[in-house]
């Protein structure tokens, strides 16, 4: 199977599991959903079933299954309007989940005026590879623009840190 | 009240405040616009934040600088440096580009400038236009007609996410269970918080969106990496010759009915929501071709091929505007991130916004006709300059947008578990892109789920347990199930007529 591009669709992407997690997660939220009172669990019962139809229905256009084509035809189920076309190694993906998140956690324990600027240095320079002192204007750039738009014109106290606010998770 | 909520709007920008705003948005979405990869949504996603403590006008100021300009900002490039600066902009490299290879770049300049304002000015119009109409077709409406029009429009988006349908109806359901977490708007019970007092609220929808746009577009510029274009594209493009302006803009008049018609399908194609800017320039760009005594002269150089493209991609902002502030259903990403800015300003994005929310609403009508003009006048004058900008690499934005996009939630309530919320959100975003699953359909199932359940149980109250049989007695319910039943077997008809035409 190949996209309009011409590239063969990766075999993660037209696996099993992305249906098989859709239908897990539909089946847990019916479950979940008939612990609450009758009028509460009335509409996401309705859409958990209707998620689980549909998931199903993707779970089997995956297949070799006869009648997969038709599916395919008739739903659209298709791969080939990727939206993004070569998938990128998954120790990348990871990597780069890390740098994020590590841009979060810095925010929460150093506070964002220090941690924003500070990520933007390390990613520069070691994650892009670029000159340190690239690495260093994007992160002044960054301090500046926060500290100019949100401390100054909005007067806006930007969160200090699990460190330096001495409030704990209050701010959270 | 329409006609003077449009005359206050426009005198306060020509009162000189709001004008700043306006034009703050016009430059940064030029900018946002001329850089592949970053486009309106981001820009939009950015701006969320930066809009806390504004006025709520001068926020749709700003807001809508940024949505009429980044589709001429993407022109730019597209012509000079044969790389589309937005998705829907590659129909204007086909004849923009050999343009400017054969010396004609100002022709081509001028004539995109003056066909994006002219398109744009179209689309506007007609929005206008309807507006009236449109809030008596909404006070006409009752719970069960609220509840259809959501189904419609999680059903029209689905569908036509092009070769999409499964996983954009998947997507939609996912997005109404989120839409689900937090106490319930009949009962009060509280759902799927998983005991996190945070989600009491339900899930906020700037991070929401943010997380979705802004940080999820992020992740995947990151892993494609790279420059935006070459440096000697870029070289070329800084020594090339810049003349006949103002010929490209006659030629726009010259060819007015290119202009109409380009404009006419930018303007439907937007209305309906899902399809946006690339449908809306690709077939106005086919459709001349087609039309056109010579065909084979398109792919050369063509003037017409310019003009087409891009009349129909401005014009579809007005056309996505009409199920925006007509029925509160965002018609595109970025519509939906304005939904996110009303929302930050205390305006609840539902069905009734045009009948409570005039004077936002013709704010960012004229602030998206003044920028569609105002936009093609400072991207004539800067359009070398603006260029340069897709020097700026990747290894550089990602990490600035993804601190600012950061900063930016926590922002606008003093919150961390927000900040948390947009990466969550960014990483199933990504997610999304990487397994071929739309998000726009989740985004606007997250926007109108509210809705869609409150008009449920409302018209299960008021039916007596038979909701079918009661809207089967109500002439738009059954236009509405109609409207639905079509909008599901439509692709379908399309195929089996498609096969019967092959045989």
């Amino acid at each position: 199977m190949s996209d309009e591009s011409g590239l063969e669709t990766p075999g993660s992407v037209k696996s099993i599991w992305p249906a098989v997690v859709i239908l897990g997660f539909a089946a847990a939220i019916y479950i979940v959903a008939q612990g609450y009172s009758e009028t509460a669990r009335r509409f996401p019962s309705m859409v958990a079933i209707s998620l689980m139809v549909l998931g199903a229905i993707d779970l089997y256009s995956r297949t070799g299954l006869p009648g997969r084509d038709a599916v395919n035809a008739f739903w659209g189920s298709g791969f080939d309007r990727r939206e993004m076309v070569k998938v990128p190694p998954l120790g990348k993906e990871l990597a780069l989940f890390a740098w994020i998140a590590a841009a979060f956690l810095g925010m929460a324990i150093f506070g964002i005026l220090i941690a924003a600027p500070l990520f933007v240095f390390l990613y520069v320079w070691r994650r892009s590879g670029r000159s340190v002192v690239m690495a260093f204007a994007a992160g002044f750039i960054v301090f500046a623009f926060e500290y100019a738009v949100f401390e100054w014109a909005l007067d806006y106290t930007l969160y200090r840190g699990l460190i330096l606010n001495g409030e704990g998770f209050s701010a959270w | 009240m329409g006609f003077e909520a449009l005359l206050g709007a426009v005198a306060e920008v020509a009162s000189g405040g709001s004008i700043l705003f306006l034009l703050a948005g016009v430059f940064l979405g030029l900018c946002f616009g001329v850089i592949p990869g970053l486009g309106g949504t981001t820009a939009l996603a950015l701006l969320i934040p930066v809009t806390f403590g504004m006025d709520s006008l001068d926020a749709m100021y700003l807001a809508g600088g940024v949505m009429g300009a980044t589709s001429f900002g993407g022109s730019i490039t597209a012509i000079l440096l044969n790389t589309p600066g937005t998705a829907p902009n590659a129909a204007t490299t086909f004849d923009g580009y050999p343009l400017a290879q054969q010396g004609k770049a100002g022709l081509a300049i001028g004539a995109a400038a003056c066909a994006s304002s002219m398109g744009g000015l179209i689309g506007l119009v007609t929005l206008i236009i309807f507006i009236p109409l449109a809030k008596e077709i909404v006070l006409s409406f009752g719970p069960a007609e609220f509840f259809l029009l959501t189904v419609l429009g999680l059903a029209a988006i689905a569908v036509s996410v092009r070769g999409k349908l499964l996983r954009g109806l998947i997507a939609g359901g996912v997005g109404l269970i989120i839409a689900f977490i937090g106490a319930d708007t009949i009962t009060g019970d509280l759902r799927f918080t998983g005991g996190i007092n945070y989600l009491w609220d339900g899930v906020p929808l700037v991070p929401a969106l943010t997380g979705m746009f802004a940080i999820s577009q992020m992740i995947e510029l990151a892993l494609k990496g790279g420059t935006v274009a070459t440096s000697s594209g870029q070289d070329e493009a800084a020594n090339m010759k810049i003349s006949g302006v103002g010929e490209g803009v006659l030629s726009v008049f010259k060819n007015w009915g290119v202009l109409l018609r380009g404009s006419v399908i930018g303007t439907l194609i937007g209305a309906i929501p899902g399809l946006g800017g690339t449908v809306a320039s690709f077939l106005a760009y086919s459709s001349t071709v087609q039309t056109d005594k010579d065909p084979e002269s398109y792919g050369k150089g063509n003037i017409r091929g310019v003009i087409a493209p891009e009349s129909a991609n401005n014009a579809k902002d007005g056309g996505s505007l009409i199920p925006t502030v007509a029925f509160g259903i965002p018609g595109s990403a970025e519509t939906a991130l304005f939904l996110g800015i009303l929302v930050l300003h205390g305006i609840d994005p539902g069905p009734t916004i045009l009948l409570y929310h005039e004077r936002e609403i013709y704010g960012l009508i004229v602030a998206i006709t003044f920028a569609a003009v105002a936009a093609s006048l400072i991207g004539l004058v800067l359009s070398r300059f603006l260029v340069l900008i897709t020097r700026i690499d990747v290894g550089i934005v990602v990490p600035v947008v993804v601190a600012i996009s950061l900063t930016g939630v926590y922002v606008l309530d003093g919150r961390m578990a927000d900040v948390l919320l947009t990466v969550i959100m960014g990483v199933i975003g990504y997610l999304m892109i990487r397994f071929d699953y739309p998000r726009l359909t989740l985004v606007i199932a997250l926007v109108l789920g509210e809705t869609a359940e409150r008009s449920f149980h409302q018209v299960q109250l008021i039916s007596d347990g038979q909701p079918l049989g009661f809207m089967m007695t109500r002439g738009i319910s059954v236009l509405l199930i109609a409207a639905i039943i079509i909008t599901f077997f439509l692709p379908i008809a399309r195929k089996l007529f498609q096969k019967k035409s092959a045989a």
